[in-house]
């Protein structure tokens, strides 16, 4: 396995998911698993546009006073690390990870 | 949880699925394996074992660089789960906890139904199995656990622990490792059963306090350090084989709810080196790096400490560890430094190579600010750096000496526990 660093902005769609606070097992859900509120569809970088096939794990990490959010992505061949600032609503493509 | 750094890395990558990976640190550097994928535990790789040997069991091992906030987050988000069967749930590593759920099995309908229900959870948001056992002592619950790896359920009654323990090796035992094991077997001690059997005062005359507790762990007691005496263990025992409910309140070692935090005895690092060295650049550098991570950690936790240890082991394994007490309470990254270098000095043996460098501070007491009734400005600079490092990142400011260091450790502590 070898991966490629790239850490370049990317344009990204995703779904945001609306949930009720007052549901307390949404509100549970969210506790445990924040990133469920948001899921990467595609992404634009260097003027491609990649489909997210697979959503293959989600962590979060923080730097300071910032979170981040990332997302590990399949277009079907790669994988890509996609980081998003909670702060400044940015994505960041971070890494890219092929077979081999 | 089933090798949970490894399965971790396969569930992020499809492509690792089935194959026999080890995650480690930088393998174009000296590390070892953290953690091996059930195929390649298949060829006899196993967690701690060095590349070498690991490529050696199975020249087809992939090896994967090590991600640390990728497992503590899941971790983390484990640990939530589990908080609302029971808030007494112990953290006793990265990927292993204890649950008490004497007082809130009935809302769930049964410890078993419980376990299951953990297992579907774990399984469904994260894709990774888990091995969970069900027994009267967090010792008997950790061997349950480990015989049903991986992604099994396994229950030890207090009734089974007699004949279970006959011809159980000592080794099974959470906290009997191959040194404590080899002393054992030469007073003819190789199974849990032999231990139980044997005599508190032949114990207590080869291991001193430590045989009152490995007396207790062959019933199938927790270990714990301090039992008051033999009497509290006897009478322990005598519950746990009356069929006595020893989980309620009686239990000697009872799980520590997670927030719980026991006071530091001290406060280290240590690190190995990519490479023997004996050029006092890279030593001092490192030192430079291992002191200002202690005082980070320190300071965090509000600590101050007067006993600098420091650890030196050289590329033959020969370690040697020397330590020096101050009058005056510490928490500053230079000042370790300055004692740490003094210890250093006095060890070293010039030109042998390093291998690895440790330091620790302990004797440690809750810092103490005093106020100066006179308005000076403090000449401190830790509260503005760690100011800037709680908004900005860890070591994001640092001293200039170690500009070109990695910021923070580069492996995950084995006293890791949840923020």
């Amino acid at each position: 396995m070898s991966h490629t660093q790239i850490n370049e902005p990317v344009q990204v769609y995703a779904l945001y998911e609306v949930v009720d606070a007052n549901q307390s097992s949404v509100h549970r859900k969210i506790r445990v698993y924040p990133h469920k509120k948001l899921k990467p569809l595609s992404f634009i970088w260097r003027q491609r546009e990649y489909d997210v096939k697979d959503l293959t794990y989600v962590w979060h990490n923080k730097k300071g006073e910032t979170d981040y959010y990332y997302f590990a992505v399949s277009d079907g061949i790669n994988i890509f690390e996609l980081v998003y600032n909670v702060k400044t609503f940015d994505w960041i493509l971070n890494k890219i990870y092929c077979e081999g | 949880m089933d090798a949970f750094f490894a399965a971790i890395e396969q569930r992020t990558f499809p492509f690792l699925r089935g194959k026999p990976i080890a995650v480690c640190g930088n393998p174009e550097a000296r590390t070892v394996v953290s953690s091996a994928s059930y195929e390649a535990k298949t060829f006899g790789v196993k967690s701690g074992m060095n590349l070498y040997d690991a490529r050696n069991c199975c020249p087809e091992l992939i090896l994967v660089p090590l991600y640390p906030a990728k497992y503590s987050d899941t971790s983390e988000r484990i640990i939530n789960m589990l908080i609302e069967f029971t808030d007494l749930v112990e953290v006793f590593s990265i990927d292993e906890a204890f649950l008490d759920v004497t007082e809130t099995v009935h809302l769930f309908g049964g410890g078993e139904i419980i376990a299951r229900q953990i297992k579907d959870e774990i399984y469904q948001e994260f894709g990774l199995t888990c091995s969970i056992g069900i027994a009267p002592t967090k010792l008997l619950a950790k061997l349950a656990s480990n015989q049903c790896k991986p992604n099994g359920l396994l229950r030890i009654r207090k009734e089974d622990v007699t004949k279970l323990f006959e011809n159980l090796p000592v080794t099974e035992l959470c906290g009997i490792g191959e040194k404590l094991a080899l002393r054992l077997k030469e007073l003819g001690i190789t199974t849990c059963g032999d231990l139980a059997k044997c005599s508190i005062n032949i114990l207590v005359k080869h291991f001193g306090k430590n045989g009152i507790r490995l007396k207790g762990m062959g019933l199938g007691l927790d270990p714990v350090r301090n039992y008051p005496n033999w009497t509290e263990i006897a009478s322990k025992s005598k519950e746990l084989h009356n069929h006595h409910n020893v989980s309620n309140g009686v239990d000697p070692s009872p799980v520590l709810p997670y927030w719980y935090e026991s006071d530091a005895k001290s406060v280290g690092h240590s690190c190995t080196l990519d490479h023997d060295t004996n050029d006092p650049a890279i030593i001092s550098q490192l030192l430079w790096e291992l002191s200002e991570q202690v005082a980070r950690r320190l300071r965090q936790d509000n600590y101050q400490g007067r006993t600098v240890s420091l650890t030196l082991r050289y590329a033959d394994f020969t370690t040697h560890t020397s330590q020096k007490s101050i009058k005056e309470y510490i928490d500053d990254g230079s000042r370790i430094y300055d004692f740490g270098m003094k210890l250093f000095n006095r060890l070293y043996q010039p030109p042998r190579k390093v291998r690895l460098l440790g330091i620790s501070v302990s004797n440690l007491a809750k810092r103490m600010i005093q106020l100066s009734l006179l308005s000076q400005e403090s000449k401190n600079p830790n509260p503005t750096l760690d100011g800037l490092n709680d908004k900005y990142g860890e070591f994001a400011v640092r001293r200039s000496v170690l500009d070109h260091s990695p910021a923070g450790p580069k492996v995950i502590s084995p006293s890791w526990r949840p923020d």
